[in-house]
């Protein structure tokens, strides 16, 4: 009942029907006079009805606050405190009602929704008070009561690893003692579970010692009798070695060697210990054989051996790890890391051995990494491309690595030749015929597009990578940074579709963590929650979901629809990020899917430019929303202010051209010079707005200096608070001189690509092309796409 | 250098050099957290030590499993055993095969047998896991029909594009009931390899 009457008043307050709310309250608190659920609703009512002249110390911190008078245990009562108090950021408060109200009313049921809440509201001090209370009732629940000790020991090691700005020192000392006593007093441990959670208590919430390490190691070491498990395996080895006794880390390396962990880690403590323990070398490779046989590790062994043992690699090490593995693509990454002990000679002689014809792809492949050959990308191309034809459809050539050597070396120029930037599509377009799975010739045939502001074709070969679920995360950031203003098109499938199915990872499986961190307590599956709790941090900070959400906002704002419910869920977010205590934002993107060194393509005009967003940009993107929202009232709000305060006062010109684009940059002056000035110098910025030439680079700032432009005008246009006719017309004017030349703009764009493209026939590139067998198609398609991004824009 | 490590949540930020392939499936969040909450000990990776860990492209591969059934059908199911293209063909599966058979023939699992399926057309899945040890035990009709295909309303009509192998290897304690030399005759429905 209380929830369908929840919901009808919520639904009154979202029609500003206030004064039936309060007939409909009073009714209700007639037929239940003693009700404070009632009350409370009335008190959020009143809020509601006008935020500005609500007196929230009277009406809600006196009596429910941190020190409040009234204290109640009802759960629906308490969950609509909690929800009432974060709207207003109050979040101590919000969660305080929980705690007074168990102390008043104990019940498991109430610390259960304690324990619940603050885990939901990312609070790690709390989940660890509510799980103290929860281990007072004995036979309330369907958890043994031990287990609640367990939940406090796992929350106190969530606030020391990711909230530890929270926990004075000798608060800690105290929540580290008790959490060890407590599950001390619950041995014998009944699951490896309870071992590892123990075990995370030792390691991490006391400071190193030898007691301590020596305590992990005897009761870790002791399970491996019966058991194998992979976390106790390295706290076995990480204190093993904190122990600093050869003789230990032998024992215990090699008994986890013998449960028949093939494990370099353990290997190379083996050696290590053993080398100090004076054992012979042939003898530490006799047990290495012996008792892990013929693997890539044990190859890799021997010449970890003669390094520990002689400093150098030896030949017949060198020969053994290689006469199997010289044609791995492995190998490279395997003997880069001891190419200082490997003399050179002896390295090119013996890879030499065995592909003497350098006929094989893959073996020639690992000696250009290993730098024992120079490298000819278009040669080698040409010298292997035949072996693409031979291959297998599901497996990737390594060819793939002469192309994008070749794209690459070209794309780290700045301000790349757009003749240059359409070799490097001709020749990857060609290559995925061949190739058509290779997912690095992919990604980069994406940012080559996207370059060129071509989204459409970017999104073809986007779509083709089959991102989905988590990876969004990762990777959507190659198609959806700046996508405002670059194809902002909401009939599109890159919009329509994919935009949305891709968010459902943060609206749906973002808000489902923790209901499964939830479970995960109760399952007792202590070793994974520390984990999943930084993954959804990290989701919740996440750049990709921070940038798509402001871009979306702009979008709104480019197509003049409502934003109160995209701005409703912005203020949520932003406030579940305040609740973690710390404000800052998660970098999950994968960029080593393009290049290990990628921050050579970020530069200014660099090929990466358009996704060179930090966290400074983000919350400059965030700033420029907020404002604007607070724009209509005319009132500063605490939120803008606090987040203006992180912004460089002394050279705040320069701190926005570091972090945007120009464009960008100018569309934040104006925004901030009516939020801070009333806008008196709106005429002139906006006169600098127009300035900013649009078509000096011919790329993708086309369409963005275009649209962000065009953004900031229409969002100008609708603020009724601008009342100066001549800043008026000259908005409409602005707007209206920016449409007349669209057509212009990217007819221009067009014959631009095209001059370009036909050069590519003619040009020094002709033959090279013809040397790599990709003749270039028509560029049909390219001006295709233009014209649909043409259109697009012209109709905003 | 592969060291065998837990697979973490936020591994699955830094998994697209094994994920971004063709054929591995890449499934949401839930049934990732699914497998970590159940069988937190049997979803575990190889980690490569020589590159960089800044580098997000250290994982060569992974294990994802569980154990289910009852009494003798008591097993351990490989749902996922994956390797980047990078560490391909240097027996990494087999590696991850192994450890997960060490950890799953021990307390506190001690399982009869292994099972996976296969599609019946990979043949190169098959030779490995023959390699290791399993060997096809039945032939499930259908198990890879898509919804416009529909659930097999015959066992007579087979296709190795859409039929798996249930392929087994038993550990001491099944005393072979999971080894049958003739696997390939014996067909089931779909519906008959659920636990």
């Amino acid at each position: 009942m209380s929830e369908k009457i929840q919901e009808e008043i919520l639904g009154l307050i979202n029609k500003s029907s206030f004064k039936q709310c309060y007939i409909r309250l009073a009714q209700l608190q007639k037929q239940f006079p003693n009700a404070l659920y009632f009350k409370i609703l009335e008190t959020y009512v009143k809020f509601k009805q006008s935020p500005s002249k609500f007196d929230y110390i009277k009406l809600l911190d006196e009596p429910f606050g941190l020190n409040g008078t009234k204290i109640t245990g009802d759960t629906r009562s308490l969950e609509f405190l909690h929800n009432f108090f974060v709207e207003l950021g109050k979040y101590d408060e919000a969660l305080h009602v929980y705690e007074r109200g168990n102390f008043k009313f104990p019940s498991y049921e109430l610390s259960y929704h304690w324990f619940s809440k603050a885990l939901e509201d990312s609070n790690y001090n709390q989940m660890s008070k509510a799980s103290l209370q929860l281990a007072k009732y004995c036979d309330s629940g369907n958890l043994p009561k031990r287990v609640y000790y367990f939940w406090n020991a796992i929350s106190t090691l969530a606030v020391v690893r990711f909230q530890e700005s929270t926990l004075p020192e000798p608060k800690k000392i105290i929540l580290a003692r008790l959490a060890r006593q407590s599950l001390l007093d619950l041995k014998p441990f009944e699951n490896v579970q309870e071992i590892i959670a123990y075990c995370l208590v030792l390691d991490e919430l006391f400071p190193q010692s030898k007691d301590i390490s020596e305590e992990i190691v005897e009761i870790a070491f002791v399970n491996f009798d019966t058991s194998v498990n992979l976390y106790l395996k390295n706290f076995i080895l990480k204190h093993a070695k904190l122990l600093n006794s050869p003789q230990k880390l032998f024992e215990v390396c090699s008994k986890l060697i013998e449960k028949g962990l093939d494990d370099y880690e353990l290997i190379i403590n083996l050696i290590d210990a053993s080398y100090k323990l004076s054992t012979p070398q042939e003898e530490v490779k006799h047990w290495i054989d012996k008792n892990l046989g013929d693997s890539r590790n044990t190859r890799l062994a021997r010449l970890k051996i003669d390094i520990v043992y002689t400093s150098s690699v030896s030949e017949s090490s060198l020969s053994y790890y290689l006469s199997k593995y010289h044609n791995k693509p492995c190998c490279s990454i395997d003997l880069n890391h001891y190419a200082g002990y490997i003399n050179t000679d002896m390295f090119k002689n013996v890879m030499a051995k065995y592909d003497p014809d350098d006929k094989d792809l893959i073996h020639h492949c690992n000696i250009l990494e290993l730098k024992l050959v120079e490298c000819d990308s278009v040669t080698d191309y040409i010298k292997f491309s035949e072996t693409l034809s031979k291959k297998s459809i599901t497996d990737y050539s390594s060819c793939s690595k002469f192309v994008l050597e070749i794209v690459k070396n070209i794309c780290q120029e700045t301000n790349p030749d757009l003749k240059d930037i359409l070799l490097c599509i001709t020749i990857l377009e060609k290559y995925q015929i061949k190739d058509p799975h290779n997912f690095g010739t992919m990604c980069w045939l994406v940012v080559l597009y996207m370059y060129l502001g071509l989204v459409p074709d970017a999104y073809f070969h986007f779509s083709n990578l089959k991102i989905k679920n988590v990876q969004t995360d990762s990777m959507d950031y190659m198609i959806f940074t700046r996508f405002s203003t670059l194809f902002p098109n909401k009939q599109s499938e890159f919009y329509s579709k994919t935009f949305h199915e891709h968010n459902n990872l943060y609206d749906v499986s973002l808000a489902n963590i923790p209901k499964y961190i939830q479970v995960a307590f109760e399952r007792n599956s202590y070793s994974k929650i520390l984990g999943m709790l930084e993954m959804r941090d990290k989701l919740m900070k996440s750049y990709t979901r921070w940038i798509k959400t402001l871009e979306n906002l702009q979008f709104s704002r480019l197509c003049n629809d409502k934003r109160g419910n995209l701005l409703q869920k912005l203020h949520g977010d932003w406030r579940s990020l305040e609740m973690t205590e710390n404000l800052s934002f998660s970098d999950n993107r994968d960029f080593s899917i393009l290049d290990n060194n990628i921050a050579r393509f970020l530069n200014r005009d660099g090929i990466l430019e358009y996704v060179n967003l930090n966290e400074n940009s983000i919350l400059l993107a965030l700033t420029r929303e907020l404002i604007i929202e607070a724009l209509p009232n005319g009132e500063k709000t605490e939120q803008v202010s606090a987040l203006l305060e992180k912004l460089p006062s002394d050279n705040f010109e320069e701190h926005l051209n570091n972090n945007l684009t120009e464009v960008e940059s100018m569309s934040f002056q104006i925004f901030f010079e009516i939020y801070e000035n009333n806008g008196k110098e709106l005429g002139n910025l906006i006169s600098k707005l127009m300035e900013i030439p649009i078509n000096t680079k011919k790329n993708w700032k086309i369409s963005h200096t275009y649209l962000t432009k065009i953004a900031t005008l229409k969002t100008l246009d609708s603020l009724k608070r601008i009342k100066d006719k001549e800043v008026q017309k000259l908005i409409k004017n602005s707007l209206k001189e920016l449409r007349g030349c669209c057509d212009d703009i990217f007819k221009e764009y067009s014959n631009t690509l095209v001059q370009a493209f036909e050069e590519l026939h003619n040009g020094k590139y002709s033959s090279l092309l013809k040397e790599l067998g990709s003749k270039p198609e028509s560029i049909k398609n390219i001006k295709n796409s233009l014209l649909s991004i043409q259109k697009n824009v012209r109709n905003l | 250098m592969t060291t065998l490590q837990p697979f973490e949540p936020i591994d699955l930020f830094k998994a697209n050099n094994v994920n971004l392939d063709i054929l591995t499936e890449n499934f949401p969040l839930e049934f990732y957290f699914e497998y970590m909450i159940i069988w937190p000990d049997l979803f575990f990776k190889s980690l490569e030590m020589t590159v960089d860990p800044e580098c997000k492209h250290n994982i060569s591969g992974y294990m994802m499993a569980k154990t289910e059934g009852k009494t003798t059908e008591w097993h351990t199911h490989i749902t996922a055993v994956t390797v980047a293209p990078r560490f391909r063909r240097i027996s990494l599966a087999s590696k991850l095969c192994n450890t997960l058979e060490t950890m799953t023939d021990v307390m506190p699992h001690e399982v009869n047998f292994i099972d996976l399926f296969v599609k019946c057309n990979n043949q190169l899945a098959i030779k490995l896991y023959e390699k290791l040890g399993y060997s096809v035990f039945r032939r499930v009709v259908g198990y890879y029909n898509s919804s416009k295909d529909g659930y097999p309303d015959t066992l007579k009509k087979v296709d190795d594009n859409k039929d798996a192998f249930d392929m087994r290897k038993a550990m001491a304690r099944d005393k072979n009931r999971s080894v049958r030399p003739d696997g390939r005759n014996h067909k089931c429905y779909p519906h008959d390899v659920r636990f």
